[in-house]
């Protein structure tokens, strides 16, 4: 891309990505529930009639190395194309004064992506010194094929509705793009990244200056700790490995050096980190453009780790009637996915349990059964049942006693910070 | 024993009279401290007129700037230091820092007091040292404290301790009305304490003792959940957020789950990184002595790592303060307990600073006149009948014991309120009672006099043991164009050049250079052997480093430069004209 064609993709990118971020693009922690009434949305709303129809997906060649005008423009051109699956917004400035983009790829007629089962793709802040740093190419193509498949098929739609991916294809913009930008000053840096987060953080480290005088005492990976540590929806973090080697021999699943991203991200935040090594094969094209061959291994993993993610299922609720106005009330709960719901937020409180939520009848009473036939009482909380925790695949049966009258309609909602919400709906007669 | 600590012992041994103020001084002296516990308000008036009626021939005096608290609470700083030619920010710093555990304003008194003397008195001021003085590091949690409402140092920084989704709806209360907030027992056959042989004290619960009892704050429990207590006002303790051994206290407290997350606390941290900072001392705790880096029993320097440094400035405190206080001992033994997250730990570790706490308060700080025929109170085990009780209640434990003495001996019983019967509602009850606010953890303001006494005396007589370099030119000489230079540095203070972690946190693997000579070359000269700089490790106060020789080709009238660095000095340098 010449220079002049390059800056002028830049600012049309740049006026994109004021245009696609939203009132709402911090997605909130804690958001506001969706009314109970409200239904599920069947598929993205279909836009205005004034609204013009949005670009083409760009076709981007990720075979070369990315320098900061070409990543803004081509994160601006997809999130153009996809702006009912697409938000972008910065996470805030590096030390050299670039921004961090954050792309979060949902589909928000489903509601707010912050409440959904999500995992984070980001390019690994580790790299081996004297080599570059890697670039946001991978994680960019990873992206832009999810949301050409969510918009081709109609099931990796329905996963976008029901989770969220987190996208940081640059989170060290510095050191991303800084060699590739001969005008550019290299950022006064205190420490390597990858060792300045605060699990295990230990002042003397084998390299120099690496561990920096205290943790998060760059402005990077302060951004990146407090954006992670909002996302109490967050189970997987996809780190894709800058090693260019082809045969790279899988990263030990220990290897966790103190002060790590790694070892924050399983030991604070309690996630699964997966280390893809996308930088290997030949090139070959896709609707979203060249790409090395690992990079489309990289991409289908990332859309795999969707079905992975702890999600809540509800059956249908079993009745029988006690009195006239007692009710028995049996719901057969299943984790779909791999990953637990229990997370961060469950380690010394009850908010980060499945919590159980009732409207339309008094609920007098909550049993649990894990498959064993036995049901354990639950102990109300203030306002909701606090059920504990799922394992991946795990089944319970959750048995309630109702007062209501005959012909009540009962509302049910299963609610955790890693799985989501499911609910059930059924009247009592 | 190193012959260089011999050296600054055989010094610290002389006997020196204390140093009075000269005519001059006493002529112009800044404003005025008084020994009483101030207000932040008339902290941040002390500063501000120390700082407005400096005079620069006498003293320099510079205003410090640190962000406000998260409420907008000011945290007055200034550095000063005899006049120079060096600006104070580019001098070997003494930190001095009070009350960043958030409870100790008798530690911020000490930093006032000090500070006061010594802009009193600037010929007690060392050449080409700065002082930062921060006497109210933790200002939320000292306000806090001083208004009877704190006890854990937090600050004010809103924070939902129990994950319960509100946010510090459950602090302590008055239940009884005296218009205090002291401690509370509940009973509670799980409890980790019983009360000792004499009934005003706990004891760590053995087995088979009863009633055992939780030790909480004086309060309802406000929001119901069955715990007293478990979500008061605030906050994160500064001292315990630094990034040694810390652990999240609060897993769900957004915004400040992190070490060093609060700015103004930040800001201190910074502080200590951006000055060349030899020393720091924290003026906090209730144990009357010194208290060196270890807040944990695993740390990651050596156990005798300046074991002579430390030596020295144990010997120097009870020279100015008179106290016949136990060796210094590591925190986790002064504090009786493991402090992760200390700020302690990271001033040494991380900047290398020589740091110290400095317990201004403590049991046997004030001297009795005469502890004989003065019997303790006579207490009423009045549990010891219940069944299941064992027959001895546990002993009282030596600090106890000691604070006791204090207690009875000197105060005739005054500042600890026996346990008394409230309701907690719903048919519960508990005691309340103990350590009345100004007693135990910080000096009655009567005792405040004995505590700072010789504080000022220790902060000056530490930074004039400072090391000091000195270039020793041992041969300089040419032949045609060869000249050969032989050079050593020597310490002439009494202190090392720095600590064992001088220095580390930057150098990875390799060990830290220390002091360092270095050669600069004129231009067209060339270095035919040696090294341009040589890393000379730690040099002992009084002692001399290793020789180190350069051969070079230079034209005759060349001027060659040699510097001198360490971490705990000013760096040196002197032409060469061989």
């Amino acid at each position: 891309m010449s220079r002049c064609v390059r800056h002028r993709a830049t600012w049309t990118a740049l006026a994109l990505l004021a245009a696609t971020a939203p009132a709402r693009a911090q997605d909130p922690v804690t958001p506001p529930p969706p009314p109970a009434s409200e239904p599920p949305a069947a598929g993205a709303p279909a836009p205005p009639e004034s609204k013009p129809a949005p670009p083409a997906p760009p076709v981007i060649d990720y075979t070369v190395r990315f320098d900061l005008a070409t990543y803004e423009a081509s994160l601006g051109g997809i999130a153009a194309a996809y702006p009912d699956l697409l938000r972008v917004r910065s996470l805030g400035k590096s030390r050299g004064g670039r921004d961090i983009w954050l792309a979060v790829a949902a589909d928000d007629s489903a509601g707010d992506a912050g409440h959904r089962p999500a995992a984070l793709v980001v390019t690994d802040l580790a790299y081996l010194p004297k080599s570059r740093a890697p670039g946001p190419e991978a994680a960019l193509f990873a992206l832009a094929t999810l949301l050409e498949r969510a918009r081709a098929e109609t099931s990796v739609r329905e996963r976008l509705q029901r989770t969220a991916l987190y996208f940081l294809p640059a989170p060290d913009p510095d050191a991303a793009f800084a060699a590739a930008e001969s005008d550019a000053a290299a950022p006064v840096r205190r420490c390597r990244l990858d060792r300045n987060f605060p699990a295990g953080w230990q002042p003397y480290d084998a390299e120099s200056e690496a561990s920096g005088p205290y943790p998060l005492s760059e402005p990077e990976s302060r951004l990146l700790a407090h954006f992670l540590l909002e996302r109490l929806n967050l189970s997987i973090v996809l780190a894709f490995d800058g090693t260019t080697e082809p045969a790279a021999p899988p990263r030990a699943d220990d290897a966790r050096p103190p002060g790590s991203f790694e070892a924050f991200c399983r030991d604070v935040l309690d996630t699964t980190v997966l280390h893809p090594a996308p930088w290997n094969g030949a090139a070959r094209t896709s609707a979203a453009g060249s790409a090395p061959e690992g990079f489309f291994t990289a991409a289908a993993l990332a859309e795999r780790t969707l079905d992975e993610l702890p999600r809540i299922e509800c059956g249908a609720p079993k009745l029988e009637r006690l009195r006239p106005n007692v009710w028995l009330v049996d719901l057969p709960l299943a984790n779909t996915g791999v990953q637990p719901t229990r997370g961060r937020a469950a380690r010394t409180g009850e908010s980060g349990e499945v919590q159980l939520r009732a409207t339309g009848g008094l609920v007098v009473a909550c049993a649990m059964e894990h498959g064993g036939g036995t049901y354990d009482a639950v102990r109300a909380a203030r306002d909701a049942w606090p059920l504990g925790h799922l394992d991946g695949r795990a089944k319970a049966t959750v048995r309630l006693v109702v007062q209501a009258d005959e012909g009540t309609p009962l509302e049910v909602s299963f609610d955790s910070p890693r799985s989501g919400r499911a609910r059930v709906s059924l009247v009592l007669r | 024993m190193h012959t260089g600590i011999l050296a600054a012992l055989a010094f610290l041994l002389q006997e020196t009279p204390p140093v009075a103020p000269t005519a001059q001084e006493a002529a112009v002296a800044p404003a005025e401290y008084e020994p009483r516990y101030h207000t932040l308000g008339e902290v941040a008036a002390l500063v501000k007129g120390w700082i407005a009626s400096a005079r620069p021939e006498r003293t320099l005096v510079e205003a410090v700037d640190l962000p406000a608290t998260g409420t907008g609470l000011p945290v007055p700083a200034l550095a000063f230091g005899a006049p120079g030619g060096i600006p104070l920010a580019q001098r070997p710093t003494v930190l001095l820092l009070g009350g960043l555990d958030g409870v100790s304003l008798s530690g911020s008194e000490a930093v006032l007091s000090s500070t006061s003397m010594l802009l009193a008195q600037p010929s007690r001021l060392p050449r080409d040292i700065a002082f930062v003085a921060v006497p109210w590091a933790s200002p939320e949690a000292l306000a806090q404290m001083q208004a009877g409402r704190g006890g854990d140092g937090r600050d004010l920084t809103p924070l939902d301790d129990d994950g319960d989704g509100a946010v510090d709806e459950d602090g302590p209360d008055d239940l009884d009305g005296d218009g205090r907030i002291l401690d509370m027992l509940i009973e509670d056959p799980e409890g980790p304490w019983v009360r000792a042989a004499d009934p005003r004290f706990l004891a760590p619960a053995r087995a088979g003792d009863a009633p055992r009892y939780k030790l909480v704050r004086e309060g309802r429990d406000d929001d119901g959940d069955g715990k007293f207590n478990e979500d008061p006002a605030g906050g994160v303790c500064f001292d315990r957020s630094f990034p040694l051994g810390w652990r999240c206290d609060h897993p769900f407290a957004k915004g400040a789950e992190l070490p060093l997350e609060i700015p103004s606390c930040r800001a201190i941290a910074d502080l200590a990184l951006t000055r060349r900072t030899a020393a720091v001392l924290m003026f906090q705790g209730d144990y009357g002595g010194l208290g060196l880096p270890g807040s944990r029993h695993e740390n990651p320097w050596p156990k005798d790592a300046d074991a002579g440094a430390f030596e020295i400035a144990a010997r120097l405190f009870a020279r100015a303060t008179g106290r016949a206080t136990p060796p210094p001992a590591p925190l986790v033994v002064a504090r009786e307990q493991e402090r992760p997250g200390a700020g302690l730990d990271w001033f040494y570790a991380v900047p290398g600073a020589l740091a110290l706490e400095v317990a201004v308060w403590g049991p046997n700080v004030e001297k009795p006149a005469d502890a004989a025929g003065v019997g303790l109170a006579d207490a009423l085990f009045e549990n010891a009948g219940k069944p299941g009780a064992r027959a001895v209640p546990p002993a009282v434990s030596a600090t106890d014991v000691a604070w006791r003495r204090w207690l009875d001996n000197l105060r005739g019983g005054i500042g600890f309120v026996e346990w008394h019967p409230v309701e907690l509602g719903d048919g519960r009850s508990a005691l309340v009672g103990g350590w009345e606010p100004n007693s135990r953890r910080n000096a009655p303001e009567k005792s405040l006099p004995a505590a700072l006494a010789g504080m000022g005396d220790f902060v000056a007589e530490l930074s004039a043991a400072l090391p000091v370099l000195e270039l020793r030119l041992t041969d300089v000489r040419r032949e045609g164009e060869v000249c050969t230079i032989r050079a050593r540095i020597a310490d002439i203070g009494t202190l090392p050049t720095g600590a064992w972690t001088s220095g580390r946190a930057g150098s990875g693997t390799a060990t830290p250079p220390g002091a360092r000579l270095e050669l600069e070359l004129p231009a067209g000269a060339r270095l035919l052997s040696g090294e341009a700089g040589v890393g000379l490790g730690t040099i002992s106060g009084g002692g001399t480093s290793r020789e180190v020789s350069w051969i070079v080709l230079a034209a005759p009238g060349s001027v060659l430069t040699v510097h001198a660095t360490a971490p705990w000095t000013v760096a040196i340098a002197r032409e060469v004209k061989p």
